[in-house]
């Protein structure tokens, strides 16, 4: 059985300006899809299309078998769609606005009811239910529109950069939700900027610049090709539990450092090694055999935000 | 006791799942507005003002005065203050996104604008509700009938829905704010609002000077009013079809069924075209034809709103059609594809039906003059919509643009003429069809020769446009084949 979600080449072109070209990508349910990519680089472009909000110029994309272009009544029913931007509406509780999507995804009677009683719940709104969504703070909006994109009970969810201007806190709490709703067997696409957000987060990602996708996969199949690809040094972060005057001179004679750099004098530095990854450790073992107290011993360039930028080119459309 | 409630709570709630769901939303938001709130007792102390007087004056008969006093604050609510809640309404659900996400649920576009014109009737009959104590009280200060009351109220709740339909319209056509609150104010404020307002204050002194008998006699024997409304009527239903093609996301099924409306609405304006000569054994009156001026005008906004359809608002449904092959799919989908090219002949049907009533009909030599005047407002418009045809200008602006362009052909004249003329009071003439016609200073002759010429311009006009839609449909065809050959 395929993936629950294909993108399959698609392009879209507004006028002679093309937004996204070729993009193709799958995963399947109880996954976590990360979207990755600078300001224009064409995530909304993708996610609309994907959302039947837009349609592609060429190339398709499948969800559950269902074309977004041919059968979006039918793949509808299967999404919830968090977009980027939404306004509240005047004069409206959080119930009155669940209860009118509840009804719009025509759910009747007591199945409306108990819908709506679930993702008041499940959002942990209870308290504030009869509070008006003007009156309600940036991450308990987010909150109640991640909440009005289940309220049909979705098999994906699409959500367009749902944790931005979000504080610390509302974006824990927003990451706790989609771990929980992924383990429920739901298929999530997020886009966000806060690449330690989705590096916690995703199974798996696609990174985009310029309308193309430059990589995609599984975050740590993505690191490997990248490695493979990458011909500069690694480089080891190191730290000391004390400074230490004389480790200079000692780093500067153990084999594989071609190039040391003193971050804080005598206790933090940042080592170029020339040799491959079993010649790390033996890095380690030589400071600690030398009785230096080694507090961080670090091999960078692991994280999705070292992956962004190492992949992309900061180039916008 | 409680149990009684709960049941009836439960049988209300069972009801509400029958409803539109938009209709519930707006009716629970509009309800808790301050807007609302404030133009329902704004409406209340308008009437009780002059009421206080009428019931210090003690003069015999003031019921005609104190309706027709009522009666103008009603129109004035129903016709202008509630179109535009309703069109600030659906406006702000446009910029807050709200329609965007209600776009992608399980209802349609047309169940949205439905539920939208469902919640104004709502709120119309609120506000009706409140001014009718004081229409009653009218009634009891003797002069008028209790029937003169309610076939007004009923005119003008018929009324209101037109305006408000419009209003709604008004903001679902443009995807620019500043556009669409430029239709809110020449089709809802200006023309519709104004109509609405004047026909109120006839039906008040035809009411106060002669009862039900006369004012009902007065507003429905008097055909340039009623073709007005079947005209606005006919504009409406498509435009309701426009608008909800207008609010669909771009995956849904966008001009389809506006152009299935327009079909049908062109027969239906056939048929009651042919059905009124047939049944004229006076004769025809200069009058009665100028009609069919406004009739024709109103199915070439129709038809511009199709030419200045963007090729990409139905680009899925372009695929589908035009992969059929054969005579009589061809002509189908000439007329039912989207897509710039076939608007042009929906404009030839329309221009070869006109011949056959002509045809049929026209040994009158008035019909012939008044036949070329509809022809030579079919080729002026259809020369400035050919005008701005470029790739520079996109497909909202061109529509906005004719529009406006419409709106001024059709009302400057008209104002011009009423400073010309001086006349007073003449501004409850102003939207009376006839009026154009009857200070017109050109002859018939001259009027003859113009539109003459106009309509050979346009046949020709039409011959080179079919020409360059043949290759736009071809180029299409061929790029759907290629791209379809790259995706299998």
């Amino acid at each position: 059985m395929g993936d629950l979600i294909v993108v399959d080449n698609l392009t879209r072109m507004f006028g002679s300006f093309t937004a996204i070209k070729d993009v193709s990508f799958s995963f399947d349910s109880g996954s976590i899809f990360g979207f990755i990519g600078p300001n224009g680089a064409g995530k909304t472009t993708t996610m609309r299309i994907l959302s039947t909000l837009d349609i592609a110029t060429t190339g398709d994309a499948f969800i559950n078998g269902y074309s977004v272009i041919d059968e979006p009544d039918k793949v509808r029913s299967m999404i919830g769609f968090m977009p980027d931007y939404y306004g509240a509406p005047k004069n409206m509780t959080i119930k009155d606005y669940l209860d009118f999507f509840a009804r719009a995804y025509l759910l009747k009677g007591e199945k409306r009811r108990k819908s709506v009683e679930y993702v008041i719940d499940f959002m942990d709104m209870k308290k504030i239910q009869d509070k008006h969504v003007v009156t309600l703070s940036k991450g308990m909006k987010q909150r109640l529109c991640l909440g009005r994109a289940l309220i049909h009970d979705p098999k994906i969810l699409i959500l367009d950069e749902p944790a931005a201007g979000l504080d610390p806190r509302a974006r824990i709490e927003l990451r706790e939700l989609l771990k929980i709703l992924a383990e429920r067997g739901k298929a999530i696409l997020i886009s966000s900027h806060i690449l330690t957000e989705l590096s916690e987060l995703c199974d798996s990602c696609a990174i985009i610049e310029q309308g193309k996708i430059l990589s995609h996969g599984n975050v740590n199949e993505i690191q490997e090709s990248l490695q493979l690809n990458n011909k500069s040094l690694p480089v080891i972060s190191l730290s000391l539990l004390e400074p230490n005057e004389d480790i200079l001179i000692h780093l500067n004679e153990i084999p594989f450092v071609e190039q040391v750099e003193e971050i804080t004098k005598g206790k933090k530095f940042k080592l170029k090694v020339n040799g491959n990854k079993n010649q790390i450790p033996q890095i380690l073992k030589n400071l600690i055999d030398s009785g230096y107290l080694v507090m961080e011993f670090k091999l960078e360039g692991q994280n999705l935000e070292d992956l962004f930028l190492n992949i992309t080119k900061g180039e916008v459309q | 006791m409680s149990t009684t409630i709960q049941k009836l709570d439960s049988i209300g709630e069972k009801i509400t799942d029958y409803l539109s769901p938009l209709t519930i939303k707006e009716v629970r938001q509009s309800l808790k507005g301050k807007l609302f709130l404030s133009s329902f007792l704004l409406g209340i102390v308008a009437c009780l003002i002059p009421t206080i007087g009428f019931a210090a004056s003690g003069s015999s008969v003031l019921g005609p005065s104190a309706f027709m006093t009522y009666s103008v604050i009603m129109f004035i609510g129903i016709c202008v203050i509630f179109p535009y809640l309703a069109f600030s309404s659906l406006h702000e659900d446009r910029l807050n996104s709200t329609f965007e996400l209600v776009g992608i649920t399980n209802l349609n576009s047309y169940q949205l604008v439905w539920g939208k014109w469902q919640s104004s009737l709502v709120q119309v009959s609120l506000f009706v509700s409140s001014i009718l104590p004081f229409l009653t009280y009218s009634y009891f200060l003797r002069g008028l009938s209790i029937l003169s009351i309610l076939g007004i109220i009923v005119v003008a709740f018929f009324l209101s829905q037109i305006v408000n339909l419009l209003a709604i319209l008004a903001a679902s056509l443009s995807h620019l704010k500043s556009n669409r609150l430029t239709f809110y104010f020449i089709f809802v404020f200006f023309l519709a609002g104004g109509y609405s307002i004047s026909i109120g204050v006839h039906a008040s002194i035809a009411a106060m000077r002669g009862g039900v008998a006369d004012f009902l006699n007065n507003f429905w024997s008097n055909s340039d009013r009623n073709s007005l409304l079947i005209a606005v009527f006919i504009i409406e239903w498509f435009l309701y079809e426009l608008a909800a093609g207008q609010l669909a996301p771009a995956t849904a099924n966008r001009s389809s069924r506006c152009r299935y409306s327009l079909f049908a609405l062109f027969s239906l304006i056939l048929i009651w075209i042919c059905v009124f000569l047939v049944q004229s054994t006076h004769g025809v009156s200069l009058y009665e034809l100028s009609y069919f001026n406004y009739v024709s005008v109103a199915i070439l906004i129709c038809a511009v709103f199709i030419m200045g359809e963007s090729d990409e608002l139905s680009q899925v449904l372009f695929k589908k059609y035009t992969n059929s092959r054969g005579a009589s799919s061809a002509i189908y989908n000439i007329f039912f594809i989207p897509g710039r090219s076939s608007g042009y002949f929906f404009l030839m049907g329309i221009l070869f039906s006109y011949l056959l009533v002509y045809i049929a009909f026209g040994s009158n030599m008035s019909f012939l003059l008044y036949f070329s005047n509809a022809v030579f407002w079919l080729s002026l418009l259809y020369l400035i919509n050919i005008l701005p045809y470029n790739k520079y200008l996109t497909a909202p602006l061109r529509r906005t643009a004719t529009i406006a362009i419409v709106a001024v052909l059709l009302f400057v004249p008209t104002i011009i003429f009423l400073f010309l003329d001086n006349q007073a009071g003449a501004i409850l003439n102003y939207f009376n069809p006839s009026f154009f016609k009857s200070n017109s200073h050109l002859s018939e002759q001259t009027l003859l020769i113009g539109n003459a010429i106009s309509a050979v311009v346009l046949f020709l006009l039409c011959f080179i446009r079919i020409r360059t839609s043949k290759k736009e449909i071809q180029t299409v065809r061929k790029f759907d084949a290629g791209e379809r050959g790259a995706t299998q």
